[in-house]
């Protein structure tokens, strides 16, 4: 599934990245690591993504729903942003800007829900008259989104 | 609202200094706001080891009604920190949350 809705998501994060003073921008589901924009090599972003979900499962085993980390370092800001299973971890770095950023992400998140749903349901939009399909099929976007292939 | 809904909690402000969480209220208070710093700090540390970062000087997270910070002035948090927190039963805006536990500009 992972390569199946990278494609898809890979424009809406780019145009994200590109919001405020993102310097990096990664995305991930569950503990998979799907897109990879930022200067880091992917081990760090597995590691990163792997650390998010650790701390939300943290406090998941007090009852707690915990969706937004936000950390300052030296010169650089840590948001990441999680809704379902899929996350969203942003490197800005201007401070004021934090709370536009995450409304955002979370609006993308929101709209990824929509495209996981339809892939881990097929045919359910079908029976449901629903129009919430959003994947693009490689045979008809005609290079519309640029998939550039990861090393793994 | 029934007796076991929780009360919103208004905004409490915690001082970290050599190490030790106070403050004028109660201490299940503090010991919930030590609670998630300790976990703040925990994983802002292995994130910043995992980006090649030095340890955070501030954090904060949320979730449904409610959200914490910490901040610490040195912007380092190398053994005692020493600094703000804050926490609030609400989602509260985090520059703003930020804003009111650091002394100096956030961006400076």
């Amino acid at each position: 599934m992972p390569a199946s809705i990278t494609p898809s998501l890979r424009s809406a994060v780019e145009r994200l990245k590109h919001g405020g003073s993102i310097s990096g921008a990664c995305f991930g589901w569950r503990r998979q690591s799907l897109l990879n924009l930022t200067p880091y090599q992917d081990f760090r972003i597995d590691r990163l993504l792997d650390l998010v979900n650790d701390a939300r499962e943290h406090f998941k085993n007090g009852d707690r729903e915990v969706d937004t980390f936000w950390f300052g370092f030296d010169g650089a800001f840590l948001l990441a942003v999680s809704h379902g299973d899929c996350t969203i971890a942003l490197i800005h770095t201007r401070a004021h800007e934090v709370d536009f950023l995450k409304k955002a992400a979370l609006t993308l998140l929101d709209d990824c829900q929509l495209l996981i749903g339809a892939l881990l349901n097929p045919g359910e939009d079908e029976v449901s008259g629903t129009d919430t399909t959003h994947i693009l099929d490689d045979n008809t976007s005609h290079g519309e989104t640029n998939l550039i292939p990861r090393s793994l | 609202m029934t007796a076991d809904t929780p009360q919103p909690i208004p905004l409490e402000t915690y001082d970290l200094k050599e190490g030790l969480v106070s403050s004028d209220l109660g201490q299940a208070s503090v010991d919930a706001f030590a609670a998630d710093f300790q976990a703040l700090r925990h994983f802002g540390e292995k994130l910043g080891n995992a980006l090649d970062m030095s340890n955070p000087w501030m954090g904060a997270l949320q979730e449904s009604g409610y959200s914490v910070a910490y901040s610490t002035p040195e912007k380092a948090l190398d053994t005692l920190p020493l600094g703000k927190g804050a926490r609030v039963g609400q989602r509260a805006l985090l520059f703003e949350l930020l804003t009111l536990i650091t002394d100096q500009d956030p961006e400076a």
